[in-house]
């Protein structure tokens, strides 16, 4: 499956980046939220070597230019 | 000491010495402000209790005092549910048992909230009582912007539906608007301008044998899962594009299901009871629709896993799970649904 999107060599970067995108929002407003983040990351598990990545969305551009790749389901 | 309590086809309120009889066929209860009403159809006799002194009515033995909800329940169990000229106080689940229940609509009485919603204005979020979603406090809450749904309480217990990625909310208040399917509050997961929907997660896994379902599917996305479990994988389907599916139904490793897709608001009904899956749609008569497992546990509302191919993209409304055969219930729950959405 081809996905557009932000891809992560480690899974602490695609943290890092969840992160970035809840404090640009200012996620979550208060410790009791429902909300958490303004948008999670997926692993991509059946790769090698295993990466990680955000699926591109025009909410997060200030993430960059997103990029497309390959994810195995 | 005042009773109230069934003697064959008469309900019996005995009050101060006094004994008042209410045919059970003929007889209805209302709610009116802080009183309960028991009338006659075809009599202005009436019988009221103030909700204050609930507590002073026994059963027949006189062993065990009422309170609102078991006073309800006794209601509803033993006279009509609908008066002639309004409906009925009463709630759905005061008369069944259900393991999860999710609706934008209030099923028992004591329930407060029905879902939490996220404007985008600034995200902070809030609950909204099934009232206050359609009396104007929800959109006024929410103002010219969007409010999506973060919660969905369950309405019989604990386990509430969530969802805490804001891309991933279903929404409810569009650029100020209530969304609505069939004129009535729906909670819409397909709408892709707003962001990629996905299936809220409930707190714990919920095994069911009965299910009762009101969902419209806009979008045929490969399989339309309303309820569903990754692991393993199983759940409800409303429809799809997948060459294994053709209608509304169950999988299980199997896909058992009706005949016929549409976009339509359906009321579905699944029952899984000696090794098969029935299914009817909309109070028709149930089908056998083949071997099936005894049971499903879905931890999932809304999707089947995190897969988006299998994300239901339709509007959502109501679903009741009962660890329990409600075969022989469910003309009546399939009414109670209907009385209130009007789906046919």
């Amino acid at each position: 499956m081809i996905i557009t999107g932000y891809k992560y060599n480690t899974e602490a970067e695609a943290i890092a980046a969840r992160k970035q995108c809840a404090d640009h929002y200012g996620i979550p407003v208060s410790p009791d939220a429902v909300t958490q983040y303004w948008v999670d990351y997926e692993e991509a598990s059946l790769d090698s070597p295993i990466f990680w990545y955000i699926i591109y969305h025009d909410s997060i551009d200030f993430l960059g230019t997103p990029t497309d790749f390959e994810v195995i389901e | 000491m005042n009773k109230i309590y069934l003697s064959g086809n008469y309900v019996i309120v005995e009050k101060d010495g006094n004994v008042y009889e209410y045919p059970r066929t003929l007889s209805v209860y209302t709610l009116e402000g802080s009183n309960y009403v028991i009338k006659e159809r075809i009599d202005d006799g009436q019988f009221v209790i103030p909700i204050s002194q609930i507590g002073t009515y026994f059963d027949e033995a006189g062993a065990v005092a009422y309170d609102e909800a078991s006073l309800v329940a006794f209601l509803r169990t033993n006279t009509g549910f609908k008066t002639a000229g309004g409906g009925s106080p009463a709630y759905l689940l005061d008369l069944y048992n259900s393991e999860a229940a999710y609706s934008l609509r209030k099923l028992k009485t004591g329930v407060t909230n029905v879902i939490s919603v996220r404007r985008s204005s600034d995200n902070a979020e809030s609950d909204f009582t099934a009232d206050e979603i359609i009396d104007g406090t929800l959109t006024n809450w929410v103002g010219a912007n969007n409010g999506f749904i973060t919660r969905i309480y369950d309405q019989v217990g604990t386990n509430n539906a969530t969802q805490s990625i804001s891309i991933r909310q279903p929404i409810i208040v569009k650029s100020g608007v209530l969304q609505l399917t069939n004129g009535l509050p729906t909670a819409d997961f397909s709408d892709a301008a707003i962001g990629d929907v996905a299936p809220m997660v409930m707190g714990s896994a919920v095994t069911f044998q009965t299910a009762f379902t009101l969902a419209q599917i806009e979008i045929l996305n490969t399989a339309n899962y309303i309820i569903g479990n990754e692991s393993p994988v199983q759940g409800l389907f409303y429809s799809g594009s997948s060459a294994s599916i053709t209608g509304i139904g169950g999988f299980d490793g199997t896909f058992r299901q009706l005949s016929g897709e549409d976009f339509n608001q359906n009321i579905a009904y699944f029952n899984m009871r000696g090794g098969n899956l029935y299914i009817a749609k909309n109070g028709a008569a149930e089908t056998n629709t083949g071997a099936f497992s005894s049971s499903l546990t879905v931890n999932l509302l809304g999707g089947r896993t995190t897969v988006t191919q299998v994300f239901m993209r339709g509007n959502f409304q109501e679903i009741i799970l009962f660890n329990s055969d409600e075969s022989a219930n469910k003309a009546a729950i399939e009414k109670d649904i209907n009385n209130y959405y009007s789906v046919y």
